[in-house]
């Protein structure tokens, strides 16, 4: 990335001085252009779900500022200090993305939406702290238990947002007394491991494997049961 | 143990195979009852070996015996008053860790148990063995090795029983499971408290006592109130029960639940000979067709729409085979007999009644061959599995799916089918519902009224009413849930078995065992209550001398058919039509429609021979001749097509038949039948009542 020497690392989650719209259109046009070979106005109203005319009008804008070249009907290029800012732009999105992603242990996608939607809020200081929080936890200079502790806390779900064929182990169970009894009785218990088979046609109910039998559960029930995930590698599959 | 009978109870998870076991002990001398006051089954059977009679008692298939659920306050209840000799605990050899908690549950009542590890060979197959003599050992108690399918390891099982229950087993001893040291201190302070009370120790463990207590065990609660120290001991269990709570920082379900496994785990490590962790198998492999998101639904649907043809037109063929026996027989008794009263109450009310008994059994034999296949190979509970969203809108359970499905058939086989249902809430909910799914026989009527009133949009009328009551179904499985199942319904912690093949041995038991038993407890009240409504439409015999100058009939014309009607009119089905009359007028119903549905309770298809009796000039209606019949029924000004649209909807709606009755009757008790009686004839009453003022005023504004 060429880019990034002109941002040095104070300045890089400096306030872009544009409004959260602008700042958008300036981001997708930076990842289109690094996608694609080159931009256009249709790519950019799909990405963002947008019509082509509000694309065509805040084009125009950043057009004055003197972040893009643009001519109607043509391709759309990021000038220097275009890309300068949208390379800020995309650092707030991304270290915000790496903390929901890494330390709360947020799914990937969902990361990525969530930090788009606060993204345009946060201020240099408060992105740099997460930065810097994030680096800290994946690192591995420091006496790492109570981290591995921390982020395996952070991963604790509901049994029902594992997706289908994944392992964990149970954490607890948080039912009412009866499915908590009818629950530890079928082999539900603190520390057994336990694997999502699959969701019912409709969704609801799922079916787990846990002590080697088969076990359905509504959504509302398996709730109630909550779960870490079991990272392991790829090629202990069948 | 007296006279040399042997009294034990058979135990177990469900799914372990325990009635396998049972159906091998005891063959074909079983029978089956209610455990009193409720609806769940109590089977029982006897067998003999040597010199010993055994009884057999085959209790619920329950998890544990914490009495949550009345399955295991049932089997606790027997285990600990009615006391028998032994109890065997059946468990599922592939898969002990689970099975032995309830194992652990016995031990702490302190009764004489043998083990018996079932599907042995399946857990072979898989790769697994122990050392059944060291388990023996370390539980104090004789385990057997059995495959119930087969029948192996059965005599090795009878003669641990009578070992056991004469006191000549060596390996029984009491063990006890140790809970580690806090709390076994507490379980000992409370036991010292139960102690003060002599005759609690002489009704009760109380070691038991103390860790039900300490469980906090509201039904041990309830068998220690009348006791004098029972607020000491309360005050006490509560005690200890907190100061191990806090010591270890969780509730005391999962603290004991831990221990419990902890033994298990241990006992395992000590017995285990060999084995394999299961892969992928055979039975992920056939989920994965048979519950894909795609295939799912379709298969499920070719499934019901074999198992549907196979019932209703496969059936069709014996069926039509004992019709015409049985009016054959009627013939034959017509050349033998006399005209007369006798002959008449043979073959048109016994011979009718018995024949309308013994018509259903072909489909109810087919039926469970299919539902005790579904239930065998293990895919019912996939079934219940795809359909229990949909199910559980209804309040009820994926289980329910399959009974109601089958009620588009025969109510009858349907309710029965209903037994799959573990959770009595659900079974009563889906038992109820039942009638409400138009069953095969009210079809008939359909056809006749759609026919001549809708000529042109019969198919679109007949539909509206199969979904009316579905609508009615589902209405009334909110309102049942709602009214006196408020309570949450048992989770939908269900098990899915590993699919097997099923013996043709178990299937063909099951098919007897259902048939027999719809034979004997049905069959004789369907037929005295056939029987019964003949008489009503026989009696009392008009005077002979009734003729045309009778004058009863407001119309005209006099003719044959006019004396038939004032025949019938006489008679005290008659009398009862005139009586329902006024409350059925509201609704446009004519007095001939009036009566034609109170015989219909028999079997609804009866409709339309009874308005055969009146519209025709036919006698009394084995000959069916429904052409002339709808021309009778169109050339009645008082039967308007919204008239005819109603009769329907009240044949589709009210009072179950009297085979379905029975059957909700015999499966869930009389007072649900009544209820059920009464609740679709009132539910009914206003349906159409709406339905006919609503549509006048329609028609009103149109004209």
């Amino acid at each position: 990335m060429s880019t990034q020497t002109r941002n040095n690392e104070q300045e890089i989650f400096n306030d872009s001085g544009l409004s959260p719209n602008m700042e958008d259109y300036l981001e997708t046009i930076s990842l289109l252009a690094k996608k694609n070979r080159v931009v256009r106005v249709k790519d950019i109203a799909k990405k963002l779900k947008v019509k082509m005319p509000s694309v065509t009008s805040a084009l125009q804008k950043l057009k004055e500022r003197g972040l893009v070249e643009y001519e109607k009907y043509g391709y759309v290029d990021l000038t220097e200090e275009g890309e300068n800012l949208a390379e800020r732009v995309y650092s707030r999105h991304s270290c915000l993305a790496d903390f929901f992603e890494h330390v709360l242990k947020i799914g990937k996608r969902e990361a990525d939406e969530e930090a788009c939607r606060v993204e345009h809020h946060l201020s240099p200081q408060s992105c740099r702290q997460l930065k810097r929080l994030v680096e800290y936890m994946n690192s591995d200079a420091t006496d790492g238990q109570w981290k591995d502790e921390f982020l395996a806390m952070m991963e604790e779900r509901p049994l029902c947002e594992l997706s289908e064929g994944q392992r964990a182990v149970i954490a607890r169970i948080e039912a009412q007394p009866i499915l908590k009894k009818r629950l530890i009785e079928i082999g539900f218990r603190k520390g057994e491991s336990i694997e999502l088979v699959r969701y019912a046609p409709l969704e609801d109910p799922l079916q787990v494997r846990v002590k080697g039998c088969n076990v359905s559960l509504r959504i509302e029930e398996a709730k109630t049961v909550i779960v870490r995930p079991v990272h392991e590698k790829e090629n202990d599959e069948e | 143990m007296k006279n040399n009978e042997i009294r034990i109870g058979l135990v177990g998870n469900p799914n372990c195979g325990k009635s396998t076991i049972f159906n091998a002990l005891t063959g074909l001398h079983q029978k089956t009852a209610n455990w009193s006051g409720v609806t769940i089954e109590k089977k029982e059977g006897t067998t003999n070996f040597g010199e010993y009679k055994i009884k057999v008692v085959d209790l619920p298939g329950i998890y544990s015996l914490s009495a949550y659920s009345l399955e295991e306050i049932i089997a606790r209840n027997y285990i600990i008053h009615e006391q028998p000799d032994v109890i065997v605990n059946v468990v599922d050899a592939g898969n002990l860790e689970r099975n032995l908690y309830l194992t652990t549950q016995l031990i702490n009542i302190g009764v004489r148990v043998i083990l018996v590890l079932n599907m042995y060979d399946e857990a072979h197959a898989r790769g697994m063995d122990f050392d059944t003599e060291e388990m023996g050992r370390l539980l104090g108690m004789p385990v057997v090795k059995t495959v119930g399918t087969k029948g192996e390891g059965i005599r090795d099982l009878l003669s641990s029983i009578v070992a056991v229950a004469t006191e000549n087993e060596k390996t029984v001893r009491h063990i006890h499971i140790n809970y580690g040291d806090d709390i076994e201190r507490e379980i000992s302070i409370i036991q010292e408290t139960i102690r003060k009370e002599k005759t609690i120790g002489m009704q009760y463990s109380t070691r038991w006592l103390a860790l039900r207590l300490l469980e906090n065990d509201r039904d041990v609660f309830e068998k220690l109130r009348h006791f004098q120290n029972y607020e000491e001991i309360s005050f006490q269990a509560a005690k200890s029960r907190e100061e191990i709570e806090k010591k270890f920082g969780d509730e005391i379900a999962v603290i004991m639940a831990e221990r419990r496994q902890g033994f298990i785990t241990g006992l395992l490590q000590e017995v285990t000979l060999q084995r394999k962790e299961p892969g992928p198998n055979f039975s992920e492999r056939i989920d994965r067709v048979l519950m894909n998101k795609y295939l799912g639904y379709p298969i499920l649907l070719v499934f019901l729409w074999m198992l549907f043809q196979a019932t209703y037109t496969l059936g069709e063929y014996p069926r039509n085979l004992i019709e015409h026996g049985v009016q054959y027989l009627g013939k034959l008794i017509g050349t033998i007999m006399p005209e007369g009263f006798w002959r008449r109450l043979i073959s048109e009310g016994i011979l009718a009644g018995v024949g309308g008994v013994i018509v259903f059994l072909p489909n109810i034999l087919i039926l469970f061959m299919g539902v005790s296949f579904m239930e065998d190979t293990g895919y019912m509970a996939r079934a219940a599995f795809i359909m229990d969203k949909i199910m559980h809108k209804l309040g009820i359970h994926g289980k329910s799916f399959i009974p109601l499905v089958m009620g588009f058939g025969c109510n009858v086989p349907a309710i029965m089918a209903t037994r799959t249902l573990e959770n009595t809430r659900d079974r009563i909910i889906t038992i109820l519902i039942n009638p409400f799914m138009s069953c095969s026989a009210r079809l008939p009527v359909y056809v006749l009224f759609a026919g001549v009133f809708f000529a042109e949009h019969a198919g679109s009328v007949i539909l509206s009413l199969y979904l009316i009551g579905m609508i009615m179904a589902f209405i009334s499985s909110r309102l049942l849930s709602m009214l006196f199942f408020k309570a949450q319904a048992a989770p939908f912690v269900m098990e899915l078995p590993p699919y097997r093949f099923p013996t043709a041995r178990a299937i063909l038991f099951h098919m007897w065992n259902r048939s027999s038993q719809y034979l004997r407890k049905m069959g004789g009240i369907i037929l005295i209550l056939s029987v019964a409504v003949w008489l009503l439409s026989e009696f009392p015999r008009n005077p002979v001398n009734v003729n045309a100058n009778t004058e009863v009939s407001t119309h005209d014309t006099i003719s044959g058919f006019e004396k038939q009607k004032v025949a019938l009119a006489h008679t005290y089905m008659g009398k009862l039509g005139s009586a329902v009359a006024p409350v059925l007028s509201p609704l446009g119903f004519t007095l001939e429609m009036s009566v034609a549905l109170l015989t219909g309770i028999v079997a609804k298809e009866v409709v339309i021979s009874t308005l055969n009796i009146f519209y025709t000039e036919q006698n009394a209606g084995i000959q069916q001749q429904p052409a002339d019949l709808e021309t009778a029924l169109r050339s009645d000004p008082a039967i308007t097509p919204l008239v005819a649209y109603v009769y329907m909807l009240f044949v589709l709606l009210y009072i179950p038949c009297v085979a379905t009755s029975v059957a909700i009757g015999r499966e869930i008790g009389w007072r649900w039948a009544f209820f059920s009686i009464a609740y679709n004839l009132t539910l009914t009453w206003f349906v159409c009542f709406a339905v006919y003022r609503i549509g006048m005023l329609v028609s009103g504004y149109c004209a």
